[in-house]
């Protein structure tokens, strides 16, 4: 398992490092809500979705949050996440998320974001339209 | 600590005149993005930006205490003009130590 986690991170890393020097990377905003797994669950079921799944993700979650590749957290006291992750492209996104084992039992909200410097060059251009229309 | 901040522009309303927009950008809005880029590169903020195309933005701030964070954001020249949320995060590998702990009960729990 943990020859796993560090090939996929490895992965992870070498896949943003050669999206960097090929094409600009995007950000993203992604929100994890941990499925409700009803009432129905026997404890052994539990510890199974927790050990097989959950410890893996989080694991490998926390690794790429070392490595510089995303930052973010849990929700205190909630069963929901967030991160802030850079990714080559829609689809690169889509694969890092599919990778993780509790994938199938969260589900997941990614919001493209841009910088806040880019945003700046947009304000000030309304500004100069806005300013011009006097 | 980490927190997350989910700032959402307020809706200006069509009545303000053009010059008023242009002043609310020019003093309010630059400027803060401005501060933001600035505690980007001082790593206070360590990821953030705005939603594409979208009056919203969110970024993931550190800072020692809820009181800290308040006086950062109420600092911002916009904070006025932007309702904000903020949800508290613990870390993924703080996270798995509880998760650990769950597991121990639930084993317990089930012999």
């Amino acid at each position: 398992m943990r020859r796993r986690l560090t090939f996929l991170s490895a992965f992870f890393v070498l896949a943003l490092l050669i999206g960097g020097t090929a094409s600009a990377q995007q950000r993203f905003l992604v929100r994890m809500d941990l499925i409700d797994p009803g009432p129905l669950l026997s404890p052994q079921d539990v510890v199974g979705l927790l050990e097989g799944l959950v410890i893996p993700s989080l694991t490998s979650l926390a690794e790429m949050d070392k490595q510089g590749v995303l930052v973010g957290g849990l929700e205190a006291g909630g069963r929901n996440g967030f991160f802030i992750v850079e990714a080559e492209s829609n689809h690169a996104l889509s694969n890092m998320l599919a990778n993780l084992p509790f994938w199938g039992i969260v589900r997941w909200h990614t919001t493209p974001l841009e910088s806040f410097e880019e945003r700046i060059g947009i304000a000030r251009r309304h500004v100069e339209h806005l300013s011009g229309g006097e | 600590m980490k927190y997350l901040v989910r700032m959402d522009l307020i809706d200006p309303g069509p009545l303000l005149s053009p010059q008023q927009v242009a002043g609310i950008l020019e003093n309010l809005v630059v400027p803060s993005f401005q501060t933001l880029v600035k505690l980007e590169k001082d790593r206070k903020i360590l990821a953030g930006g705005l939603e594409v195309g979208a009056r919203s933005g969110v970024f993931i701030v550190d800072a020692p205490s809820n009181e800290e964070l308040s006086r950062l954001l109420e600092n911002l020249p916009f904070w006025g003009i932007i309702k904000w949320q903020v949800t508290p995060l613990e870390s993924f590998e703080h996270r798995i130590e509880g998760v650990q702990e769950m597991i121990k009960h639930l084993k317990a729990g089930a012999k």
